[in-house]
């Protein structure tokens, strides 16, 4: 235990570089397919890992990383346009962006950004309510962001998306960003902070009876959450050199809670593990939806997947847990 | 306790609480001194635990003023009470279940010593010195009160009496100035209520607590607690030492005639 403490631990660190001999690989010797393939699955790990912090570990009830991307993917697609086409592409854009055409990185800071102020106004709105106020509100931004970004034409091209954004990401930009955030919330979840999120998940009026701010705590796991996923929709736009108004819709948020309820609330490794799992089942029904002409077939076998594991194992894979043995060691406590 | 008077560090003035057109509580007063043992007894829905509600913030007060060490805190939200000094348990026990039992007390040291999301992120020394002294405080408390050897149970899994201390442990752990306990032994047989006894005398002199006790058992109530306050259909009916309250009229006729009423509605 002589490593400086902001360092991952051995585990974590043998776990980056598994992680990163994978992508080494397939960067070297896979199809360009396959390497995006793998990209998005990184971009599913780091978005269910994110909705882990706000849902697993907090006990919210958020819907809203779909909305939260799209937010994320257009405000980066614009910064990083190109300057030659942005002049018919986005009309009505002032001159000070008209004239601009940014990095990634600051483009995705940005756009994580905005879809984290998005978030903070909508959580300051309704997180003070309880119930679940916010599952319905997190829905309707889905459906209100897709409007806007229909409407704002000047800007996004509407209905008919943007394309050419420019291929910004590689596999091992999301790679950076999928560790960053797996390792983020690893450390809330294993600290003061993940554990006062998880005592008001568990009972909020003894939480709140123990000195901790409710709705402060609350405020700041949506938002972070928001975040992230925010800068995952920046990261995907560029990656795939598209997006459109429904890119990221009501389907993708239904995926996200299923990956999360599946691995088990609260489980960053649960989360992991059900990403990987789900995003190479619905890539790899594709063809056999095709085949078979049975559209909608890998939506189908998520939602049955969500069934069985409720039925057989309702607290998920893995509970609230990681298994043993990953990490670093507790505090035995200074007494014994 | 020393010869000098010891301070007022929690004080309601005319308290009352109503639900719609139901009075829970009325017109409540409360003096309590540092290091003080309160007991507050009476019949069930006499409004014992909608006081405690009322001083720990849970419910705001719809009359009446409280001031806690002279500042007036009516209304302030439950965090803020809690962090001023007040901590509590609860009648039916809420524990973070899924929690382990360290994990329970340690929560409860969040308010005071967790760090920041930044210094989280980072792991910053000041961060892992503080993770460090929450989990010597919280093994600390659960040693107090005897429960250092299930540190990493799930606390869902301990008996319930057992589970009532887990929420004693969590409450001391934060150091409060006042402890409100709310019927710490419903659920314990006669040698843990013995062990509580114990506990609770130890809490006040060791630790110099000042505690206000909810408890139906009067033997550890007329044996540990220096003054008591009786509450019947939300008043006040008595208040005093507890060979006072023993011999008080009106607390005999309180506690016997609701059982004579109740032979009165058989005979009729």
């Amino acid at each position: 235990m002589t490593a400086p403490p902001f360092l991952p631990g051995p585990k974590a660190a043998l776990a980056m570089l598994g992680a990163a001999a994978v992508v080494a690989f397939a960067d070297l010797y896979l199809s360009t397919y396959a390497v995006t393939l793998l990209s998005l699955v990184m971009l599913n790990v780091a978005l269910a890992v994110s909705l882990q912090l706000t849902n697993g570990l907090t006990g919210l009830f958020s819907l809203g990383h779909p909305a939260f991307m799209t937010v994320g993917g257009y405000v980066a697609a614009i910064l990083t346009y190109p300057v030659r086409r942005k002049g018919f592409m986005m009309p009505d854009l002032p001159d000070w962006l008209a004239t601009a055409q940014w990095d990634l990185l600051p483009a995705t800071l940005v756009g994580a950004a905005v879809a984290a102020l998005l978030a903070l106004v909508v959580g300051i709105a309704v997180l003070r309510l309880k119930g679940h106020y916010l599952a319905v509100a997190t829905l309707g931004l889905i459906v209100i962001v897709r409007v806007v970004i229909n409407n704002l034409d000047g800007y996004t091209r509407g209905g008919l998306g943007l394309s050419g954004v420019p291929r910004l990401t590689g596999p091992w930009e999301v790679l950076v960003f999928t560790l960053l955030t797996v390792g983020l919330v690893w450390r809330i979840k294993h600290a003061s902070l993940g554990r006062a999120m998880m005592a008001m998940r568990e009972n909020e009026l003894a939480a709140r009876c123990m000195g901790i701010d409710a709705f402060a705590l609350k405020l700041l796991a949506f938002v972070l959450g928001a975040f992230l996923a925010g800068a995952a929709g920046a990261l995907t736009v560029h990656l795939v050199s598209v997006i459109t108004p429904g890119a990221y819709g009501i389907p993708l948020a239904f995926s996200l809670v299923v990956m999360v309820v599946v691995g088990g609330s609260g489980s960053i490794t649960g989360a992991v593990l059900a990403a990987i799992a789900i995003s190479l089942l619905s890539e790899f029904a594709r063809p056999l939806e095709e085949g078979l002409e049975l559209y909608g077939l890998s939506q189908v076998l998520v939602a049955l997947g969500l069934i069985l594991v409720l039925r057989l194992r309702p607290t998920g894979l893995f509970g609230s847990r990681e298994p043993a043995g990953l990490g670093r060691p507790r505090f035995s406590g200074g007494t014994s | 306790m020393n010869a000098s008077e010891p301070r007022t560090i929690l004080e309601a003035r005319g308290l009352g609480r109503r639900f719609g057109g139901v009075v829970a509580l009325e017109d409540y007063a409360l003096t309590l001194r540092e290091g003080e043992l309160l007991g507050l007894i009476g019949p069930n829905g006499a409004g014992k635990t909608t006081a405690f509600n009322l001083l720990s913030g849970v419910l705001r007060p719809s009359t009446g003023r409280i001031r806690f060490a002279g500042r007036d805190v009516t209304g302030w939200p439950t965090h803020r009470i809690a962090r001023l000094g007040i901590a509590r348990t609860f009648q039916n026990v809420r524990l973070f279940g899924d929690l382990s039992v360290l994990d329970n007390v340690m929560a409860g040291l969040h308010a005071r010593w967790g760090a920041g999301l930044v210094a989280t992120a980072l792991a910053t020394p000041g961060q892992r010195r503080r993770e460090g002294e929450i989990a010597r405080r919280a093994q600390a408390a659960l040693d107090f009160v005897g429960l250092g050897a299930l540190a990493g149970r799930r606390a869902s899994d301990l008996a319930y009496g057992q589970q009532r201390l887990v929420e004693i442990a969590r409450a001391i752990a934060t150091e409060p100035v006042v402890l409100l306990l709310d019927e710490p032994a419903a659920g314990m047989n006669p040698s843990e209520t013995d062990a509580l006894a114990d506990l609770l005398r130890r809490l006040h002199g060791d630790l110099g607590v000042a505690l206000v006790v909810v408890e139906h058992d009067m033997r550890l109530v007329m044996g540990v607690c220096g003054r008591i306050q009786v509450l019947e259909g939300g008043r006040l009916l008595a208040e005093g030492r507890p060979e006072e309250i023993q011999r008080n009229p009106a607390v005999i006729a309180a506690y016997l005639g609701s059982r004579r009423g109740a032979e009165h509605a058989h005979a009729g």
